[in-house]
């Protein structure tokens, strides 16, 4: 299993950690990671490997690594010379490890619970911050390896939800942000986005299914229908917090 | 033609219209690069719509390269597919994934759009 550590859209860089497991099955993670990373303009893809030896800084001062036996890099992401294996420089792969990035948003952490992998990232209540949501949120589903039709149905809901939840919740405090969680449970990814607004549930907005709207040729007000019509379960609460839109879907092996 | 523009403020990457040579039959071919959100939904829209007023009835887009269209860009296309067929015309989809088909399919617009058979 491997984990989103950060994403630097700045430096245009990605960065996934082992999160356990045996040494096989993140080889695969790994590439399908860094083929989505590439996807949302991060072409510099990194793995911190636990147990790599350090052989050298490199220009940005970050240490390469070779990777201990039983543990080559995927073939296909090394050809494409797009990604790299980092030697990491403090412990990973320990379960229950949580990361936090810099002080601003995106805050985003990771936590293993034995099979479980789950996050939460923290984004600006701001408009720019629909780009960093359609940045992480691949790069999350990624690492627990949904098929590319469940994988882009994930990533249109979220974007939609995220989008809608910015464009008309009205914040009540300062700091104007929301968290995204997702939990990836054998079978079916959960999830939450919580913001602190005034009471809004979109799923309470005049809608019509997406084909009655193209019908009537409307070029706006897709995205509430879209994420109520792919994903399996939507509910809204509002508690002294703000919003809390829960959602889940099935996911086939 | 290329069109797009880097934007420091975006985090993904400019989304790009690439004109290609025309079908024999006229039809207009465009290969589509990056994500089709808002930004790309303005903008793709923007240009079928000047097509339209040049003449063209006929566009092929070719979603090869694009990993992601958003609620805008559904809406930008059932609009800009509304204003082809009005005339005459029609805007065919082709190459999509796996990923863009099947949201399409759940959205059950698989039998509004036209994809292309290549």
């Amino acid at each position: 299993m491997i984990a989103l550590e950060r994403a630097d859209t700045t430096r245009h860089r990605a960065e996934f950690v082992v999160a356990g497991g045996d040494p096989q099955p993140w080889r695969d993670d790994f590439a399908r990671a860094a083929r989505v990373a590439r996807q949302v303009g991060l072409h510099d893809v990194r793995l911190h490997l636990p147990g790599a030896r350090q052989t050298r800084d490199d220009e940005d001062g970050e240490l390469s690594a070779v990777a201990p036996a039983g543990n080559a890099p995927p073939a296909a992401v090394d050809r494409a010379g797009a990604a790299r294996l980092t030697a990491a420089a403090r412990q990973t792969g320990a379960t229950g490890v949580a990361e936090e990035t810099e002080d601003g948003p995106p805050r985003h952490r990771w936590l293993q619970e034995g099979a479980i992998l789950a996050y939460e990232t923290t984004f600006e209540h701001a408009p720019s911050s629909r780009d960093l949501v359609a940045v992480y949120t691949p790069l999350m589903l990624a690492t627990f390896g949904p098929q590319e039709a469940d994988l882009m149905k994930l990533r249109v809901s979220i974007y939609e939800m995220c989008a809608n939840l910015v464009e008309h919740g009205r914040p009540r405090r300062a700091p104007a942000v929301f968290t995204l969680g997702l939990r990836f449970l054998p079978g079916r990814i959960e999830g939450f986005l919580q913001d602190g607004c005034e009471r809004f549930n979109p799923a309470e907005q005049p809608g019509g299914s997406v084909v009655q709207r193209a019908a009537r040729r409307q070029p706006r007000g897709y995205g509430i229908a879209m994420f109520l019509q792919l994903l399996d379960r939507f509910e809204h609460e509002y508690t002294a917090a703000g919003n809390r839109l829960l959602f889940s879907k099935g996911i086939e092996a | 033609m290329t069109q797009g523009q880097d934007s420091p403020a975006r985090a993904l990457p400019a989304f790009l219209i690439v004109e290609r040579d025309p079908l024999p039959d006229g039809t207009m071919r465009m290969a589509l690069r990056g994500h089709l959100d808002a930004d790309g939904a303005a903008e793709l829209q923007e240009h079928l719509e000047n097509l339209l007023e040049k003449g063209v009835r006929r566009v092929e887009l070719d979603f090869t390269q694009v990993p992601f269209i958003s609620s805008s860009g559904v809406g930008s296309l059932i609009s800009s597919i509304g204003e082809y067929r009005d005339d005459g015309g029609d805007i065919v989809l082709a190459r999509l994934s796996s990923g863009l088909r099947g949201v399409l399919k759940m959205l059950d617009l698989l039998d509004y759009v036209t994809l292309s058979q290549g």
